[in-house]
């Protein structure tokens, strides 16, 4: 494929002819002087190596951070020598037609595809499991013969449901490169282990269903801030999540030029979102969203702000006259705000200043600015649902939404983040799974040590009242939550090590990660450049789109997922039923046959041509997108919610249920309240009792430097995004910090070494270390537990495994740590 | 000559994501410690502790995208000892590497770091405009790259007339060099003066 | 992390001593001696070798060094290459006895031009430190001290010499060097702090701050040894030359550390 020389230039100064150059040359210019300059010139003069080559491909950035991006690989002598991105057409936002222009990330994929730690081998484990040095490689053919072998044996002798295909995001479109393909093997070969839920938003999920009779991604789409008066988000941080060209980053600076609305952030830190669209930045303690909300809830209700039709043809639980049936006195939302509940505390703004950090006046100033503004885009990111008691914090601020009637209108929303709606992204079908006893996918590791000591009622194991088996075989492909991105490390490491639990782990990755370093056999991946695939929006894109991939040569050994499990499928005997006869190729044309087609009829009518043009792109309105709740705030009565009233429940009679029937810890903070509330928790702003030791709240913010631990070693972003931990001057100070200082941040479960950036970005009390760097343990120094310290910033060196109440899900920025200089 | 070109940068739109400086660095092959395109986070304001334990503030922060400005004035140009930096044709200030002997004087004089020494090639390099590309009708791909369309670039007259030259701390002020960088400035920005403080990731760039 | 610009410094102080030399056998009339004169202009030329090389290794591609003479139009560097070439071939000549003693004034004065070059190259806009008359002061400065210091040392193992008023001349101009060279500091700091917020060069402040302590220091010592040398013992004007050069070069070592630009 040639470069088209205009198809590169679309700014929109370009496309004024301003560019009539001739020849534009470094070398030449003959400048003032003495005329000295003939006589030195060397000879020849300043001889270029023959340019190879160059052929442009089409390929994407697949991974989780919400979006795929169109990579264009420059390939040279099969190898990629540089990265483009979309910059075919010119930018149409209000069509849905605009460029997915790359972040730095997938800019820097070749430097990642060729780095030092990219796998090259299949490998064995010939020493103890977690030992960097028992390595050694073995053949393809070997590898596959023991995988295909212990996975027989697992099952036969422990059932399907020992089988885990561990949580793992690494490649989140493409048909052949999606975790489908084991999906699909394992399905065929009766059935599997898959957690429910996700490391992403399982409180919020889990809260919001019994709010809201929906699991998440429910709130209005964020080109509705084109048609709001104010905008309010509560630790959502899209500019950095979502920063894709193609994704909500630059449809919220377009809605936003819109409206002009104003817009408030709530955040710990002064994230990227403050810097590019924020008006005002009001600074939170992590995990005391629900007391804000609750305070500002108190405010709305004394100064008479709220949507009162709404509440008493929609909601459930408000208030005394819209309690169920046979709930019990004085224990609606009101009560509990204006302190006629239970606890009898009013939720004033001066309690819930001492809580939040957040002075009395501007809680007042912000309820009268939510209560007054009509509508309100009230959104919420997952930052503050990934908490002890993130449930409550993330029923708690969308309860807001509600009481202000902001629901299921243009320019408002229910108050939880943005609904997304790519059209059509492909997959390979990937059948039934007849495992259906599920647990929540953050206790994965609980069910590798005690699987059959997990109960529905503790554990919150679903489809029976116990979990059947201990988790024995392992396959991980693209993820790192085996190790990396789990909570506690050194409890991980200790429960992986010990080889009568889980008796096989397999990691399939591109990279040398953490996890790899845990596998049992390690397979080499190929990258998302090095496979022929369709790819397409993922979950955090509003466009529709599709492209056809063509691929580089593939690294060394490695080889692309679906391969490796037709040859898994051959050992055990279902290569006929897993394949359906079909090659890789002819997946693709199937797929774009009876799915990509229909979904976008100018398709060419081969793939082939398809192929010659890259991505496809079909126009989808803006302002098309559809408001979530509107049938239900149009007709309550016809379009009931899911919940069990089929209103919204500010009262949940299922959740008080929970809490009388479901085992719950003792410690601070395991309650499972029937309305929105505040939660003291462990390890929370309130536990004064740990922060005699451990002073500082600790979050680990999502990183524009990478995603996840995906990219995360790559050295050109390290260079320009470093690995720091976030802390305040006023804190600095106290501990005799300066920028650049080397810390050690540690807590009872371990120890991390890190430099720090002292910015006033992040709130006293507060520290962040922005999750996903990889662990680097240094075996010769250990901490106080006899664990290896780690140098490379991994903030789960630090987490607590501990699932919060309802969700059981990950509260991965609820710790404390204390921050010492070394 | 001036510089026919000029960039221009929309800092209210810029999150610092640093695509402008790898897609750069991926493009012309940089080692490590040479960025030609540096983002600079600014950040400013104070924290106070109330009496009652909250906290107000007016922290505040932006960022900006910088690379060579082809500079009116370019400092770099008149250090330059042996004609390596010079103007072309088109008023872009390049680096001639036949000729430079590495005396590292015009990175002295110019107040962007903009010239940065490559120690692979052992001589002086800097961004040139991506002028290969605007000789074949291309954007720059920095320009190209930016994900929040925060970059751009034109004629000089037009930008600068409808933006001035960049005058934003911490930039030095623009009368110095008189650089061919248009900003739109962010609602925070502050006016340039020589000793802002308000650089927050020297390291980073 | 510090990193000494030693070819620099060990360019500008040698040069400097050369010319200093070159001046001070002028003004205090060495041509009477023509023995010590011509050891004094061996010296000086040697010492513009010495730091010439210094220049040299501090360039990276050698071969184009030739053009680094195409812009004497508007370099100083450029002109800084040139003189250091015209001193330096002058003095050559003087060694070689082609030149005359007469002509001493006229290398002496080459020689003042070029500190004068060499001074601008660091008239850079947007480098407070330097950007003062304290770099010029503190480049003459330089040259008197080390060309005084070098002289009183020659003066001393040479007893006729020693009578004159030479190694008086040398002495005194060598002390009010060495005050020029310790008043450059004084002139760069007060430019950077009032150009630059004193948070953003703190650290180096505080450390040109200890190396100008130093530099005075150890300028005092090579003082008192000069004139404390009552009985003009050459070992001991000797070790008065080889304080007073490592002072020189400490408060050049400064002169490079205060490289803070402003802008980004
Ligand atoms: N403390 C803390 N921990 C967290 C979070 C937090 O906020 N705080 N966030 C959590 C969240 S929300 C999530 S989603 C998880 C994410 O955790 P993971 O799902 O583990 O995501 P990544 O860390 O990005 O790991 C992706 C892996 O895929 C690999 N990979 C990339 N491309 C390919 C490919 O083409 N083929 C193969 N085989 N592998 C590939 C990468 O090398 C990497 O190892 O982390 C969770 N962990
Ligand atoms: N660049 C980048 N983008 C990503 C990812 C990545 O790793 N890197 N990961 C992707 C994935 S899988 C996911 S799940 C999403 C994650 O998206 P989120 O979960 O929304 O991201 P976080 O950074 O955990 O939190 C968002 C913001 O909440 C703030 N915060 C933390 N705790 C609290 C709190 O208690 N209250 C309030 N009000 N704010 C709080 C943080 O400072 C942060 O600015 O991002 C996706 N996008
Ligand atoms: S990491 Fe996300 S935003 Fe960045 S290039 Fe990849 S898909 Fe796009
Ligand atoms: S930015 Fe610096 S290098 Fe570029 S032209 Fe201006 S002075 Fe020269
Ligand atoms: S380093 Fe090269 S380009 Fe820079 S001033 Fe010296 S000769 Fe000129
Ligand atoms: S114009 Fe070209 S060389 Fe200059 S910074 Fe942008 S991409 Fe780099
Ligand atoms: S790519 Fe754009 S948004 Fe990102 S740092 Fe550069 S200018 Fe700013
Ligand atoms: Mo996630």
């Amino acid at each position: 494929m040639k470069k088209q020389k205009t198809d590169q230039s679309h700014s929109k100064l370009t496309r004024r002819q301003l560019l009539k150059l001739g020849t534009v040359s470094c070398v030449a210019a003959s400048f003032g002087g003495l005329g000295l300059e003939r006589a030195f010139r060397p000879l020849p003069a300043n001889a270029q190596p023959k340019p190879l080559e160059e052929k442009i491909l089409t390929s994407a950035c697949l991974n989780n951070c919400g979006s795929s991006c169109v990579l264009k690989p420059v390939v040279a002598d099969g190898k990629v020598i540089r990265i483009e991105t979309d910059n075919a057409i010119p930018d149409n936002w209000e069509e849905g037609l605009f460029q997915i222009r790359a972040c730095p990330r997938g800019r820097s994929m070749r430097r990642q595809m060729y780095a030092e730690n990219r796998l090259k081998k299949p490998m064995k484990q010939f020493g103890k499991r977690g030992d960097p040095s028992g390595f050694k490689p073995i053949p393809w053919d070997q590898a596959l013969d023991e995988i295909a072998a212990s996975l027989k044996k697992c099952i036969d002798t422990y059932g399907n449901e020992s089988i885990l295909s561990i949580y793992a995001s690494g490649v989140q479109t493409g048909m052949m490169q999606r975790r489908e393909a084991f999906y699909r093997l394992m399905n065929l070969l009766g059935g599997f282990a898959l957690g429910r839920s996700d490391y992403s938003s399982a409180q919020n999920q889990a809260g919001l269903t019994y709010l809201y009779g929906q699991a998440g991604y429910s709130g209005n789409p964020v080109t509705e801030i084109a048609n709001t008066k104010l905008a309010v988000f509560f630790g959502l941080n899209t500019t950095e999540t979502r920063m894709s060209g193609g994704g909500l980053q630059f449809e919220i600076l377009k809605a936003k030029q819109i409206s002009n609305a104003r817009l408030i952030v709530i955040d710990p830190r002064y994230s990227e979102t403050c810097v590019t669209v924020a008006d005002e930045w009001i600074p939170i303690r992590p995990g005391t969203d629900a007391a804000l909300a609750s305070a500002l809830a108190y405010v709305l209700i004394t100064e008479n702000m709220l949507d009162n039709e709404f509440l008493k043809t929609h909601v459930q639980g408000f208030d005394a006259d819209t309690m169920p049936e046979g709930a019990p006195e004085n224990s609606a939302y009101k009560d509990y705000i204006m302190g006629t509940g239970y606890d009898k505390i009013a939720k004033t703004p001066e309690w819930a200043a001492q809580i939040t950090g957040i002075p009395v006046a501007r809680i007042i100033q912000l309820a009268r600015e939510i209560g007054g503004a009509k509508p309100c885009f009230i959104s919420q990111g997952w930052g503050l649902q990934r908490q002890a008691a993130g449930e409550m914090s993330t029923m708690s601020v969308a309860a807001l939404a509600t009481v202000t009637g902001n629901v299921g209108i243009h320019g408002g929303g229910n108050g939880d983040r943005d609904a997304y709606y790519p059209g059509f992204s492909p997959r390979l079908p990937r059948g039934d799974n007849k495992v259906s006893i599920t647990f929540p996918t953050f206790l994965w590791l609980r069910a590798v040590e005690n699987g059959k000591g997990m109960t529905a009622t503790r554990d919150g194991v679903k489809g029976a009242d116990k979990y059947p088996t201990d988790i024995k075989f392992i396959w991980n492909y693209a993820g790192n939550t085996l190790v990396n991105q789990h909570s506690d490390i050194n409890e991980t490491r200790r429960i992986l090590g010990d080889k009568s639990k889980c008796e096989m782990i397999v990691v399939m990755d591109t990279h040398d990660t953490a996890s790899a370093q845990w596998a049992d056999i390690l397979l080499p991946s190929t990258s998302y450049l090095e496979q022929t695939d369709i790819v397409g929006p993922s979950y955090a894109m509003n466009i529709d789109w599709l492209g056809f991939t063509t691929p580089v040569t593939p690294y060394e050994q490695s080889r692309p997922v679906y391969e490796v499990c037709v040859e898994l499928a051959k050992r055990l005997g279902v290569e006929k039923e897993f394949t359906e006869g079909k090659t890789r190729e002819q997946w693709l044309e199937w797929s774009y046959e009876t799915q990509c087609r229909p979904f976008m009829p100018e398709l060419p009518p081969t793939l082939e041509e398809a192929r010659k043009v890259g991505v496809w792109r079909k126009a989808k309105l803006r302002s098309d997108l559809p408001i979530p709740f509107k049938a239900f705030r149009d007709d309550p009565q016809a379009n009931p919610l899911k919940t069990p009233s089929g209103k919204i429940e500010l009262f949940s009679p299922a959740l008080l249920e929970l809490s009388k029937t479901w085992e719950l810890n003792k410690f601070k903070g395991d309650v499972i309240p029937p309305t929105p509330q505040y939660v003291s928790t462990w390890e929370g702003y309130e536990d004064t009792e740990t922060k005699k030791l451990f002073p500082l709240q600790l979050i680990g913010h999502h990183y524009k430097g990478r995603t996840h631990s995906h990219y995360a070693s790559v050295d050109w972003l390290l260079a320009v995004m470093p690995q720091n931990l976030w802390i305040n001057p006023i804190d600095a100070k106290a501990r005799g910090l300066r920028h650049g200082d080397t810390v050690k941040v540690l807590n009872k479960r371990g120890e991390v070494h890190i430099k720090v950036k002292v910015t006033k970005r992040i709130m006293p009390g507060v520290v962040s270390m922005p999750q996903g760097a990889w662990y680097n343990p240094e075996s010769k120094n250990l901490d106080q537990n006899k664990n290896p310290i780690d140098q490379g910033g991994c903030v789960n060196t630090l987490t607590l495994y501990r699932a919060s109440p309802l969700a059981k899900g990950n509260p991965q920025h609820t710790n404390l740590v204390e921050v010492v200089k070394l | 000559m001036n510089s026919k070109y000029a960039f221009y940068m929309d800092s209210t739109k810029c999150m610092g994501c640093k695509a402008c400086m790898i897609a750069c660095k991926d493009a012309y092959n940089l080692p490590l410690n040479v960025n030609y395109r540096r983002v600079a986070e600014c950040v400013g304001g104070d924290w106070f502790i109330q009496p009652d334990g909250t906290y107000s503030q007016n922290v505040f922060a932006y960022y900006l995208s910088v690379s060579c400005n082809h500079c009116n004035d370019p400092k770099c140009v008149a250090a330059c000892p042996t004609g390596a930096t010079h103007k072309n044709e088109n008023g872009l200030v390049v680096i001639d590497a036949s000729r430079c002997v590495g005396c590292k004087n015009c990175s002295w004089n110019c107040p962007y770091s903009a010239p940065q020494f490559n120690e692979e090639k052992q001589h002086m390099t800097k961004c040139d405009f991506c002028a290969d590309r605007l000789a074949q009708n291309l954007a720059p791909v920095c320009v190209l790259s930016c994900p929040a369309r925060a970059l751009d670039f034109g004629p000089t007259e037009e930008l600068i007339a409808k933006y001035g030259r960049a005058n934003i701390a911490p930039l030095p002020p623009s009368h110095i060099t008189q650089p061919n960088l248009a900003v739109n400035p962010h609602q925070n920005s502050v006016k340039a003066t020589t000793n802002t403080t308000l650089l927050a990731n020297k390291e980073e760039m | 992390m510090i990193t000494v610009q030693w070819s620099l410094v060990v360019f500008t102080v040698l040069i400097q001593l050369s010319a200093g030399l070159a001046l001070l056998i002028w003004l205090t009339g060495l041509k009477k001696f023509p023995k010590t004169e011509k050891v004094a202009w061996i010296i000086t030329f040697l010492s513009g070798v010495i730091g010439f090389g210094g220049a040299v290794l501090h360039l990276t591609m050698l071969a184009h060094a030739p053009y680094a003479l195409t812009q004497v139009g508007h370099a100083w560097l450029s002109r800084e290459i040139l003189g250091v070439s015209i001193f330096g071939l002058l003095v050559l000549l003087r060694v070689l006895n082609i030149l005359k003693a007469g002509l001493n004034p006229l290398i002496a004065l080459a020689g003042l031009g070029l500190i004068l070059v060499v001074s601008q190259v660091y008239r850079v806009d947007v480098v407070p430190f330097w950007n003062t008359i304290g770099t010029e002061i503190g480049f003459f400065g330089t040259a008197l001290a080390l060309g005084g210091a070098v002289l009183a040392m020659l003066s001393n193992c040479n007893p006729e010499i020693a009578e004159s008023s030479t190694p008086f001349i040398s002495k005194w101009l060598c002390a009010i060097g060495l005050f020029m060279s310790c008043c450059l500091v004084l002139f760069g700091l007060h430019n950077m702090m009032n150009t630059i917020a004193p948070e953003l060069i703190a650290d180096t402040t505080t450390l040109i701050i200890q190396l100008a302590v130093a530099h005075t220091l150890i300028a005092g010592l090579g003082c008192a040894l000069l004139f404390g040398n009552k009985n003009h013992t050459p070992v001991i004007a000797l070790f008065a030359f080889l304080v007073i050069l490592g002072g020189e070069v400490i408060g050049r070592i400064l002169f490079y550390l205060a490289n803070i630009r402003i802008g980004i």
